[in-house]
């Protein structure tokens, strides 16, 4: 219980943010009628909201004690955050996986697995020599697709999108 | 049968294969498999019943029917699934009553007012059970110790608008002051689980469900929710205490098939010959009596005119136990 | 008792039943393996396709699927940290780490192995005490229940990490997703924010499918160029020493799997997440730590949740009450087959019980066989370039996500909690104990409410109910048990109860 584990970057502005979901989840559950007893619908949530809270101002007094510290010049401080938090891979990830869920919903499973296997696999492998690399994101993308295609709708009749 | 099994995986892969030959223009209906959507989970009545029947429907409209469960939402999330899809008839809903009292509980606006019934496969008969060791071994004496011990009596229950609430509706509507503790289980299986270990001390559930606890003695039946004695259970009918119970009778968990209204009429005539059919088939109707639930085997006309009589009565009924979020007359649903 | 042998080797004679039931294991291997494919999904599935077979041949391979799905599980648990079903979740825990110092060949080996412990263990209870578990399982009330849901979630405290309030911040987290959607009691919409789509709840598999698959893919990015680790393949199946050392934890997890897999409410899954935690605190000297790669935190779960499968069978072949969702289904198939399953199948069909026995026996020792073949070449997939691997991982976790009801919702839902979870495991919040807060936190908050209607609203009855009957108080005195082991106090007073007892005895 003591404050003695490792601070990251950014943990003030995250738990503060983390905070003000929790608030928003907070009025959502007042909002679920009956409130009369112990069983009614709406006690379990904001008991749980009440317990998320408490925890979530423990760590923000604990952020903030450990950020009292020596200050060092923002660029330094927003170096240190994306090496630790956001990386150019993980920046990169998030958005092609939001785009592969928006193209599943628009081109299918197979057109959409294909490019999104194709394209991470391509940027993923940046040491490679350009023309070997996109062969072999091809070829992994399309076999995947087809395994998975095979396996799924083939064999266990499962749907895909 | 031989052949059935050195098929099984041929079969399975090849199943997957004929989805992909899409007929342009079907001339002849239906040019590829079915997908039928069934509104509850995998282990439920409704997927039992449904699984029961799908074979046969196969073999009379002779293409495959490809099932997929799409359960949550009490339903709703698998009826709006089908009803967001083309009206050409190859989307088949399986669902059972809840539709109806979507509107009346606020969780849609969608209920079978929006599709066609090609047939209503089968309905339930619900039964008044007790724990084996409780004091009473009919409705009467059931109701005399209710009455005398306001609220002190458990009822297993399966939540607001479930069938043990419902009936409970019912007996409250017929006996005033019929007050008891409802103990709320996520469904009949686990309530009647509680009720066999004696967590609480009666309720109601589909005789199909409670059968054969009953016949075992684990359980004891007080009385069938019927104006007719069941086969199979010694029982007698609830109309024999209360007979004011018969306006609302029969009442019951039902199951169906349904495509969305708007589907073209000879889709619908073709659908709804070989639905009725294979519900009629001696298979199906043996696979009813021993599922424990009654054979309906209607279509059409006398299909709707059964569910808006359900619909009505029920809406009703959750209305005047305060229970409705929505004012059934608001949703057009006329009193009986 | 010659009849009992007889049913119990019908299919072990007859080459078309043996054969389906190898069938169906070796496909239960790769369902279970595969996350958002469930056995359940797949046995509910075979009720039409076995629509016009003879019972015991639909029976052969349902039974078939259900053993080795609830082992398959473990394989992708191990090798890409996405458990391939709820069961396999602990052993993820451990598991991944093994495979991430190369030992992914041997940690499917002694999960083979004490798999099958586990399962002969859960057939053994089922042939020899059905009734008499049965009977006592039927005991467990409502606040039964809710103890049994607490004494998991105290699991909490050892998956926490560096902060144990961060651990409980996360679990309560897990409780509130599991409260999303309709509440089935009331019919009230909770926590929707006025959404339709919210109405059925999350999946908590593609909670499980997100917190595990999604999240581990996007921190192993930060590592992209690291080199992969040199898969040790040479000793896979353990020496009997091996085996013989983690016996006492398996036999002891599988009593634990029996018990909870033949509770109705309860199954496999938290039978491995009580088994993980028992194995934590029974275990002085782990052979490394837990969480980073011990034996023993593989050992507990996999017993458990593969004698949970005879423990599920329990309840379901003497009196009809499934044990768990995949009995469930097969009840139904009895239906569909013309049987009546409740307390007088034992009767009505007497054979049915140790053909079913025979049977489990049977698909027991194929997941022995089907298991440990093959295991160098599955062990080589985490040999694959990351750049590789970790975008046929997320394309995986989309499909299973997919899969679970055929909705693109989870989908959203999987990425999403994979992105939550990604953010939480930077700042050193676990996942571990978010997942076990789903699964959980609904066990407890239902019975905690049923207990709190029967008492009429009443702190007081409330109270009185916990010592109102010896398995709540058993179950009581093992939570307080358990939070005095974690408070600091512990050993002093251990230390004094000890001097105590010496005193008494000498």
């Amino acid at each position: 219980m003591t404050s003695s584990h490792p601070r990251h970057p950014g943990e003030f502005v995250l738990t503060l943010l983390l905070i003000a979901g929790t608030l928003l989840l907070g009025r959502e559950a007042l909002r679920i009628s009956g409130l009369s007893g112990p069983s009614s619908p709406g006690f379990g949530p904001l008991a749980m909201i009440v317990v998320v809270l408490v925890g979530l101002l423990v760590e923000l007094l604990r952020a903030a004690l450990g950020r009292s510290g020596e200050r060092e010049p923002t660029p330094v401080r927003l170096r240190r955050f994306a090496a630790a938090v956001l990386p150019p891979p993980v920046l990169g990830a998030v958005p092609l996986l939001i785009l592969y869920l928006i193209g599943l919903e628009l081109l299918g499973f197979v057109i959409a697995s294909i490019v999104f296997l194709t394209v991470a696999i391509g940027l993923l492998l940046h040491d490679r020599p350009p023309h070997s690399r996109i062969l072999l994101a091809v070829a992994v993308a399309g076999g995947t697709v087809a395994t998975i295609r095979l396996l799924f709708q083939e064999l266990f009749q499962v749907l895909l999108p | 049968m031989r052949l059935n099994r050195r098929h099984l995986l041929v079969g399975a892969a090849t199943l997957g294969t004929l989805s992909f030959a899409r007929g342009g223009f079907a001339q002849e209906f239906p040019a590829r498999p079915l997908q039928g959507t069934i509104q509850w989970g995998a282990g439920g009545s409704t997927d039992a019943v449904t699984r029961a029947v799908a074979p046969i429907v196969e073999e009379k409209l002779g293409q495959k029917l490809v099932l997929t469960n799409r359960p949550g939402g009490t339903g709703v999330i698998g009826m709006q699934y089908v009803h967001g899809q083309r009206p050409d008839g190859y989307n088949i809903l399986f669902g059972a009553e809840n539709p109806q009292l979507y509107g009346v509980l606020g969780l849609s606006e969608l209920s079978y007012k929006d599709f066609y019934p090609l047939v209503l496969l089968a309905r339930g008969t619900p039964v008044l059970v007790a724990r084996k060791d409780a004091p009473w071994n009919d409705a009467k004496s059931l109701i005399d110790h209710v009455l005398a011990h306001p609220d002190q009596v458990k009822m297993g229950a399966t939540g607001v608008g479930g069938l043990p609430f419902v009936v409970h509706a019912m007996l409250s509507a017929q006996v005033p002051g019929f007050k008891v503790t409802q103990v709320p289980f996520d469904g009949d299986g686990p309530a009647l689980t509680a009720l066999e270990g004696g967590h609480v001390d009666f309720m109601s559930a589909v005789f199909g469900a409670a059968r054969e606890r009953i016949r075992a003695g684990r359980i004891k039946a007080l009385a069938a929710i019927s104006t007719e004695p069941i086969e199979g259970l010694e029982a007698p009918p609830i109309t024999e205490t209360l007979p004011g119970f018969a306006k609302y009778l029969p009442w019951g968990p039902f199951f169906g098939a349904f495509v969305k209204k708007e589907t073209p009429a000879p889709v619908i005539a073709k659908l709804e010959r070989a639905f009725v059919e294979a519900a009629n088939d001696p298979r199906f109707k043996e696979f009813c009596a021993n599922f424990g639930v009654v054979p309906m085997g209607i279509g059409g006309p006398e299909a709707i005119a059964f569910l808006e009589r359900w619909q009505s009565v029920t809406a009703w009924l959750l209305a005047d136990a305060g229970a409705a979020k929505v004012d059934p007359a608001s949703l057009g649903i006329k009193r009986l | 008792m010659d009849t009992a042998l007889g049913y119990f080797l019908t299919s072990w004679l007859d080459p078309d039943l043996l054969v389906l039931v190898a069938v169906g294991t070796l496909a239960g291997i790769y369902i279970g393996a595969i996350p958002g494919l469930s056995v359940t999904m797949a046995v509910s599935i075979l009720i039409s396709f076995t629509y016009a077979w003879d019972t015991n041949e639909a029976l052969a391979l349902m039974v078939g699927i259900y053993m080795g799905g609830v082992y398959g599980g473990s394989r992708t648990a191990i090798l890409l940290n996405i458990p391939g079903a709820p069961a396999a979740i602990a052993t993820a825990l451990d598991g991944y780490p093994l495979a991430q110092r190369g030992e992914a060949g041997r940690a499917i080996g002694v999960t083979t192995v004490v798999s099958f412990i586990g399962g002969l263990v859960g057939i053994a209870a089922l042939g020899l005490a059905a009734p008499l578990v049965a009977e006592v399982s039927l005991m467990f009330a409502p606040r039964d229940y809710m103890l049994l849901g607490i004494l998991g979630l105290l699991l909490v405290a050892s998956l926490s990490g560096e902060s144990l309030v961060k651990g409980v911040i996360a679990g309560a987290i897990g409780i509130l997703v599991s409260m999303v959607g309709l509440d089935t009691m009331t019919a009230q919409p909770r926590l929707t924010f006025g959404s339709t789509a919210l109405l059925s709840g999350v999946s908590y598999v593609a909670v499980m499918i997100g917190m595990f698959g999604i999240a581990e893919a996007l921190v192993q990015l930060h590592t992209i160029g690291s080199p992969m680790v040199k898969q040790n393949v040479d000793r896979i199946v353990p020496s009997l020493a091996t085996v013989v050392k983690h016996l006492p934890l398996a036999l002891r997890c599988s009593a634990i799997g029996v018990w909870i897999g033949a509770l109705p409410g309860a199954g496999g899954d938290i039978a491995a997440l009580m088994a993980y935690d028992h194995a934590k605190k029974s275990i002085e000297k782990p052979s490394r730590p837990f969480g980073q790669g011990a034996y023993e935190g593989l050992v507990a779960p996999e017993a458990a949740n593969n004698a949970a499968v005879g423990g599920a069978f329990i309840p379901m072949l003497t009196l009809g009450i499934p044990g768990d969702a995949v009995t469930a289904v097969i009840i139904a198939a009895l239906f569909v087959h013309g049987l009546r399953p409740g307390p007088n199948l034992m009767v009505d069909t007497p054979h049915l019980f140790w053909f079913t026995v025979g049977n489990l026996t049977l698909a027991n020792i194929f997941m022995l066989v089907f298991g440990l073949t093959g295991i160098r070449l599955f062990a080589k997939i985490v040999e694959v370039p990351k750049a590789i691997l970790l975008p046929i991982v997320g394309v995986l976790s989309v499909v299973g996500a997919y899969a679970i009801n055929n909705n693109l919702a989870d989908v959203w839902w999987a990425v999403g909690f994979g992105i939550l979870g990604y953010v939480l495991r930077v700042y050193g919040y676990q996942l571990g104990p978010v997942v076990l807060g789903v699964i959980l936190g609904p066990i407890v908050e239902a019975n905690f409410r049923r207990t709190m209607i029967g008492v009429h609203e009443s702190w007081a009855g409330f109270a009185l109910e916990l010592v109102s009957h010896p398995i709540t108080l058993v179950l009581l005195l093992g939570i307080v048990s358990s939070v005095l082991r974690g408070t600091p106090f512990w050993p002093r007073l251990a230390a004094k109860l000890r001097r105590s007892a010496g005193r008494a005895a000498g």
